[in-house]
């Protein structure tokens, strides 16, 4: 089912489950967009949209939009009419340093985190949420980041922070034990279902 | 003694002038060649021919259009246009343009695209008596915006509203498409046009990647159209299918040559351009018979023909013209197949020589051929193949290739550094023109009196020291019957090393690399097997329809070079593989691994970055392991480097940078920093500033330059950087004194002043004996390096402590310096001394291709009393050859060396003050 190109890749990762979750990951993708666009999983061709961010070869030019997350044992696909961004993170064995933390957070957040309970959860949470946007508005990892407002609420964004001009929404949520995702969407009433890979047929 | 080796260069340069000057060397431009090959080259360039050198472009098409009033000059689809039409509109639009200020001899800018209104808009531009330039309204806004400022344009005409032509604050815009030109005049305007001025400014992607333009004069042209039209006896009949971007010359005989001889000329959309199938049918329904395209667009015609398998036969093609790039060896014959009564001919030159300067016509396919040959040189027109001495070379060797006669270019716009290095006094024919074009290009002459191409001087790479032309390994790969087109790429790699990479579109659907390999091994030697083959459905094309390597060079590879694992070896290297190997949680990180691949993933990287941060001292951007996923490109990026950091090594050192005098700017010798002047530095007077200036790439953070026009560049864009009016007070030391009088010569060409022009003791030697003598000293030390050392010290018998003074102060310079960087002690042995060989023989190179010649200055030489070498010319060192102005020499106590430094660097430094205060 993988082109040849993703075969490459998958042959050289290091760790064999490294190598098992990028095959799985890059086979499921398929089979999920299969079911949206009609064409067999096997003929789903990829390309480089803005800044390098993948999206579906569409010569149908049909609407839509994919993102991809993995970590742990966890593989996430957001599916959405508009450009949509997702993140996991699995922190079960993670550390974070104070350090870490005024790296990539700014004002409020390094004291809300340092305030919860469960600091590593609430960091990687919070982190999500920030690459879900960006992921979402093709940026992708940046200085900007730490600008990322996180904390639940609305924001105005300050302008130059992420490059768009639209609203977002981002939601997190429990992906499996110690995994914690957030997925950002356009819109701010957009309705989301979620599928676990049982339920999907 | 890594240190020994590079000091003793300098004194190398100095010691030259004891092998004496050979006559043979000076007798004239033919003087190494036996008379029988003179004999012999002399009747190859026998070209010339009269043509109508007092008329313009413009004059042709308007003969022409009396002739033939109702002859069919245009064709688009259904509409067509008349000559008497093309003529009367050009007309009137000339006369706009008059109305709106354009005037005779200035340069107009032609944003258009494929329809009549480009054609008609560069007649009407040439009819003002003005020379047009072409550009893309397809072009990125910059690239446009940086023709027209870089053109000097003093308007820009355009056929229609495009983005972005309203923020062309500079020049006049002029939109015809908006203006009713029925109310003007339709007769010729008779604004009187010589036929030396201009006619036309392409611009040509330089190497370099900053376009330069070449400016054509109308008589150029005239040449070239009066030769085709000649020789292949184009008439009212014929008919070209323009399939060229007018930013690209092929686009010159298309339409002024066809226009002058009664043809028509059929106009693809940019849409049709590209779409095979368009052109297909632009052949029969149009009945053209005429082709001119670079050989990939009839290449795709061809393999499309085929591949589709319904009969096509189109009889009335009759002439192929091939030019732009190699051609693919079996191409001619497939032409054949399908347009049976087409002559191919194959074509060579440069725009800097006016579209075409050479010509082959492919009658057969001889087995032996490597490459379509070159053939003859076209009427007027002159090729020569010479040595890097510009003597012209024996038959069958290679050399580098001129053309020489009336289609060389006038130059580079507003380029006069570029200009003289690539249009040079053409000292065989010195009456047609007089002046000769460097093509960049290699050839040779062959025994039956044909040209061969051997490929671009450029694209003759070195793969582990062999020396590898690209196009033969095409050539082989396009033999093979699974492989439809081939293209070979060398990339280099972070680590410097070259890879070949081909990239192939095979004939069946898919490649069978096993068999492709075995097939480049039966063919090719080991270091000529391309490391990577990547399949590809077909190739990216430039907008003139050559394939664009760029592109390919930007693809993402499936093939992967396996055996990558490389171990760290340098400090950093081993401290960051240290810190991804905790992190990652693996055994083993090699320096080419990558991070993702060994398990990294975003807040790993984000994570990573704060951990240098804190462990090695520099503030990485947070994506920066996405742009650089490998240990070793991220070290060799120069993205990685902190602003500050970057600063501290630039080329420009300030040693003394206070005082209110004009600022003297020393270059470094071949010791390539500039420590060793700041003893001098100290006894000057207190308002005299110094500066020095060192080499690039000592930082090694960025590729040392091997071009003297290019080091000279650099260091200017510093010095005008800090101080951008002048004047300037310039010096060179050893190798350095090359430098400052390139330097000095480049500032000139930009109207700046130099008042002072010191050489620190370097020898001016006759570069032609310097070449030969220290490309074999240069060979002779690289293969046998140890034996080669021990000649040197034998030879040189420095005194120790000197030798010792500067090692101390260079590696103690070395280790703050990559302290700074880095914040990491490093030891002596570090790989910083390999870098200074590096740069060491990249100067060398720079020397060896650099040809200084006289220039309009002064020279003032400060000339070590003590000499241990022989010199040809002990009191001017032999600048008096070279400073037109004269010499004034002033003897300073001790040797090359010792006179910067302690005790003599005092009187040293006195010296340079008086002088320096007698020029302000």
């Amino acid at each position: 089912m993988l082109a040849a190109k993703e075969k490459a890749r998958a042959s050289r990762f290091v760790k064999e489950t490294d190598r098992q979750t990028f095959i799985v990951a890059k086979a499921l993708l398929r089979s999920v967009l299969a079911e949206y666009t009609g064409v067999s999983s096997g003929e789903i061709s990829f390309e480089h949209g803005k800044r390098q961010k993948p999206r579906l070869k569409n010569p149908c030019n049909l609407s839509i939009h994919f993102n991809v997350s993995h970590s742990g044992q966890s593989i996430l696909f957001g599916v959405s009419d508009e450009e949509i961004g997702i993140d996991v993170e699995y922190y079960k064995n993670a550390t974070v340093g104070e350090t870490d933390i005024r790296n990539l957070f700014v004002g409020d957040e390094v004291s809300f985190i340092n305030n919860q309970s469960s600091p590593v959860k609430t960091f990687h949470s919070l982190w999500t949420r920030k690459e879900a946007l960006l992921k979402g508005t093709s940026e992708g990892i940046s200085d900007k980041i730490r600008f990322v407002p996180c904390l639940t609420g609305t924001h105005d964004i300050k302008p130059g922070v992420i490059a768009s001009s639209v609203n977002w929404t981002v939601i997190s949520f429990d992906a499996d034990e110690f995994c914690t995702a957030s997925i950002a969407y356009t819109g701010l009433n957009k309705q989301l279902t979620f599928y676990q890979l049982d339920d999907y047929k | 003694m890594k240190l020994a080796s590079t000091q003793i260069q300098s004194e190398i340069s100095g010691s030259l002038n004891d092998q004496n000057s050979s006559p043979a060397h000076n007798s004239g431009p033919s003087g190494m060649l036996p008379e029988d090959e003179v004999v012999f080259m002399k009747s190859f360039n026998d070209t010339t021919t009269n043509y109508s050198s007092q008329k313009t472009i413009t004059h042709l098409f308007e003969e022409q259009a009396l002739r033939t009033p109702e002859n069919i000059a245009l064709i688009r689809h259904e509409r067509t246009f008349t000559y008497a039409q093309l003529n009367e509109q050009a007309n009137r639009l000339a006369r706009y343009l008059v109305d709106q200020g354009v005037e005779a001899g200035s340069n107009v800018g032609l944003l258009a695209s494929r329809d009549f209104g480009m054609i008609i808009g560069m007649y009407a531009i040439l009819k003002t008596g003005s020379a047009y330039i072409p550009i893309d309204p397809d072009y990125p806004l910059d690239r446009q915006k940086y023709i027209l400022n870089q053109s000097s344009a003093s308007h820009i005409i355009s056929d229609a509203d495009y983005p972005g032509l309203d923020t062309m604050a500079e020049v006049k815009v002029i939109k015809f498409n908006k203006v009713d030109l029925e109310k003007f005049d339709s007769g010729n305007l008779n604004i009187p046009v010589e036929s030396h001025q201009l006619a036309y400014t392409i611009y040509t992607s330089g190497s370099t990647g900053v376009p330069k333009g070449v400016m054509i004069e109308h008589h150029s042209a005239v040449n070239l159209i009066e030769w085709v039209n000649n020789t292949f006896n184009i008439g009212s009949n014929d008919r070209v299918l323009f399939i060229t971007s007018m930013c690209f010359d092929l686009s010159v005989y298309d339409i002024f040559g066809l226009l002058s001889a009664g043809g028509a000329v059929v106009i693809a959309s940019q849409e049709e351009v590209v779409d095979i199938n368009s052109l297909k049918e632009f052949l029969t329904k149009y009945r053209i018979t005429f082709w001119d395209s670079v050989p990939t667009t009839m290449n795709y015609l061809v393999k499309e023909l085929k591949a589709t398998k319904e009969p096509f036969v189109q009889d009335s093609l009759r002439l192929v013209f091939l030019s732009g790039d190699w051609i693919p060896i079996q191409l001619p014959m497939e032409i054949k197949n399908y347009f049976p009564n087409a002559k191919v001919i194959s074509l060579g030159g440069a725009t800097e020589g006016t579209v075409w300067s050479n010509f082959f016509e492919v009658e057969r396919l001889d087995p032996s051929w490597k490459s379509i040959p070159y053939g003859r040189p076209i009427a007027n027109n002159f090729f020569y193949v010479l040595d890097e001495h510009l003597k012209p070379v024996s038959v069958g060797v290679m050399g580098d290739l001129f053309i020489g006669g009336v289609g060389v270019a006038r130059g580079y716009a507003n380029d006069a550094i570029k200009t003289h290095h690539s249009f040079l006094p053409d000292p065989f024919n010195p009456h047609a023109g007089g002046r000769m074009y460097r093509t960049g290009d290699l050839g040779r002459m062959m025994p039956d009196g044909n040209l061969e191409f051997l490929g671009r001087k450029d694209s003759q790479i070195k793969i582990r020291g062999f020396r590898v032309e690209l196009g033969e390994i095409e050539n082989v790969l396009n033999k093979s019957d699974l492989v439809n087109q081939a293209v070979v790429i060398a990339r280099t790699e972070t680590d410097g090393n070259k890879n070949l990479i081909a990239f192939i579109v095979p004939n069946a659907e898919k490649l069978d690399r096993k068999s492709i390999l075995a097939y480049l091994k039966s063919k090719l030697p080991e270091y000529m097997i391309p490391a990577l083959i990547e399949e590809l459905q077909q190739f990216p094309l430039t907008a003139n329809g050559k394939i664009d390597k760029q592109a390919l060079l930007k693809l993402e590879l499936t093939d992967h070079i396996g055996a990558g694992y490389k171990a760290p070896e340098t400090e950093l290297q081993l401290k960051l593989a240290g810190i991804w190997k905790e992190i990652l949680g693996v055994e083993r990180v090699g320096i080419n691994d990558n991070f993702f691949e060994l398990g990294g993933h975003s807040l790993i990287a984000v994570r990573m970055i704060t951990r240098l941060e804190a462990e090695i001292g520099i503030q990485f951007p947070l994506s920066i392991l996405f742009k650089y996923p490998t240990i070793s490109s991220l070290l060799s990026s120069n993205e990685i480097t902190p602003a500050n950091v970057k600063a501290e090594w630039k080329s420009l050192v300030p040693i003394k940078d206070t005082g209110h005098k004009i600022p003297l700017y020393i270059i470094h010798g071949s010791g390539l920093n500039v420590l060793n002047f700041s003893t001098i530095a100290t006894f000057v007077d207190p308002e005299q500033p110094v500066f020095g200036l060192q080499a690039k790439g000592l930082s090694g953070m960025e590729e040392p330059l091997d071009d003297m026009i290019e080091i000279a560049r650099s260091y200017i864009v510093e010095i005008l950087e800090h101080n951008p009016t002048g004047p300037y007070a310039l010096a060179g030391y050893s190798f350095g004194g090359y430098v400052a009088v390139e330097m000095r010569n480049q500032l000139a060409a930009m109207g700046k002043k130099v008042n002072m022009l010191a050489i620190f003791d370097t020898n001016a030697v006759q570069s032609d004996h310097y070449r030969k003598w220290h490309q074999n000293l240069w060979n002779k030390l690289k293969n046998q390096g140890p034996k080669f050392k021990w000649i040197l010290e034998s030879l040189y018998s420095r005194p120790l402590p000197t030798i010792k003074y500067q090692s101390f102060l260079l590696s103690r310079a070395v280790k703050t310096a990559v302290t700074k960087i880095t914040g990491i002690k490093t030891s002596e042995s570090d790989t910083f001394y390999t870098r200074i060989d590096k740069i060491t023989e990249k100067h060398l190179h720079a020397f060896q291709k650099y040809n200084m010649i006289p220039f309009e200055d002064k020279v003032h030489l400060f000339r070590a009393k003590e000499r241990i070498y022989f010199v040809n010319d002990f009191h001017y060192l032999g600048w008096r050859h070279y400073a037109l102005k004269g010499v004034k020499v002033y003897e300073v106590p001790g040797d090359h060396k010792t006179m910067l430094l302690h005790p003599n660097a005092k009187e040293f430094a006195r010296a340079l003050q008086t002088a320096l205060d007698n020029c302000g």
